[in-house]
């Protein structure tokens, strides 16, 4: 006879691993795009100093919103973690550097050569 | 023939306006260097044309990104195709089925 604290204990709902890995695909392409069109957009406009990365990081959190607006309504249904949802990618090479990129680019050719 | 979605054209269609966007900078900064003006602020009509460009290129790469899906399978309703997907489960081909259960240990020399 099993004891009866076993008893009390849930089955673990499982994951999928295609749809999950399929969600952070679909994150991450979305945080890549927006970073380069925000390195253009801030490129364009003219901004210089440190506080360029705040549109950065604004601009990241815009993908939070866009993926509340798939129907995302609980992250934890979708992404195991608020902090999958919230920081997965954001600091990651690919992201930064491509925005640093895009803006140092749009800004020399707009505003010095 | 390319086919192309209407997402990917709605994307096409944002970056060539930011890059056309790039080419009206050019013009007016030439323009104030001609005038010797100094550089201010953007005209209201790079900014508008630079509004719409961006708000197009991320309608477009959000229809791009694809649906999202539940990635939490409930007690309730599962089938037998999960089997494949518990990794603990997985099983490998390898030579060792080929191999016959009676093979008897090595005798030291």
């Amino acid at each position: 006879m099993a004891p009866k604290g076993q008893e009390q204990n849930k089955i673990e709902d499982l994951i999928n691993p295609v749809a999950y890995k399929s969600n952070l695909q679909a994150l991450n392409f979305l945080r890549n795009f927006v970073a380069v069109v925000a390195g253009i957009v801030v490129g364009i406009c003219g901004v210089v100093g440190w506080h360029g990365f705040i549109y950065h990081f604004l601009a990241q959190l815009s993908c939070v919103v866009a993926m509340f607006l798939k129907g995302c309504t609980n992250p934890t249904s979708y992404f195991a973690t608020w902090n999958n949802l919230l920081f997965f990618g954001v600091f990651s090479s690919t992201t930064l550097l491509s925005y640093i990129l895009f803006w140092m680019i749009f800004y020399n050719v707009c505003h010095v050569f | 023939m390319v086919r192309v979605s209407t997402a990917g054209l709605l994307t096409l269609s944002g970056l060539a306006g930011l890059v056309h966007t790039t080419f009206a900078v050019i013009q007016y900064r030439q323009l104030l260097k001609l005038s010797q003006e100094e550089f201010e602020a953007l005209p209201a009509t790079i900014v508008l044309e630079l509004c719409i460009s961006t708000i197009v290129a991320l309608l477009g790469a959000y229809i791009l990104a694809g649906p999202i899906k539940v990635i939490v399978m409930p007690a309730k309703g599962r089938n037998m195709d999960i089997g494949s997907l518990r990794t603990d489960l997985v099983s490998f081909n390898m030579r060792s089925r080929a191999m016959p259960l009676d093979i008897p240990p090595l005798q030291p020399h």
